[in-house]
């Protein structure tokens, strides 16, 4: 699944450190998802998100269009 | 010093459960070893004994899986879990493959502590081959 984690954090001038500090979780864990290695489970991407003040599929596309 | 890199409060913990056990570990299997060749013990205090040094290993299994359960952190789960994965898979593999050959063609039992070593040490290269994989860049 592509993410904009690198994107949105980069806009703020977060580090990786800074970002996962944020999200309670480690840095492995931040840069795992950044670089799409690991897909987050829901409730952490939805605290991505309402960190980021987005809607999840503002920050996460799995590439498949909506149905409706 | 941290656990493959990680530094959560729940890897600390199991740092410090994983230094008490090996430090039990080597006490009991000294002492077992002492026991056994100076004494004459049999019967089923020398079974005993014998069982006593897997006690803080079975332990060590244990605090594994309560490193599981304390870990907030899902990718460091995940991590882990998959370590417990390649060594499960490599210690059956490596009995079973020892298994057939014994029961088929005769061939001797693997030297004692061959599993649980080959398992540990699985565990422990497929930690360090994912840290450095995931290992984050200082400018990152």
């Amino acid at each position: 699944m592509r993410n904009r984690l690198r994107e949105l954090r980069a806009e703020r001038g977060w580090s990786q450190a800074d970002l996962a500090e944020k999200l309670e979780v480690s840095r492995q864990s931040v840069n795992a998802i950044e670089t799409g290695k690991y897909d987050p489970s829901l409730p952490l991407a939805f605290k991505i998100a309402r960190l980021f003040g987005k809607m999840i599929d503002n920050v996460f596309d799995d590439g498949e269009e909506s149905g409706v | 010093m941290s656990f493959c890199g990680f530094s959560t409060p729940a890897s600390k913990r199991y740092q410090q459960r994983v230094l008490v056990t090996v430090l039990i570990y080597l006490v009991v299997v000294l002492a077992a070893a002492w026991t056994v060749k100076h004494t004459h013990v049999h019967g089923w205090v020398l079974y005993a004994i014998a069982v006593m040094p897997a006690l803080p290993v079975l332990a060590m299994l244990g605090v594994m899986g309560v490193y599981l359960q304390e870990e907030k952190d899902e990718y460091l789960r995940l991590v882990t879990m998959r370590s417990l994965l390649a060594g499960s898979a490599v210690l059956l593999a490596i009995l079973m493959v020892n298994d057939f050959l014994r029961s088929f063609s005769g061939s001797a039992a693997l030297p004692p502590f061959t599993s649980w070593v080959l398992f540990f040490v699985t565990f422990g290269v497929a930690q360090a081959v994912q840290t450095v994989r995931d290992r984050v860049r200082d400018d990152a």
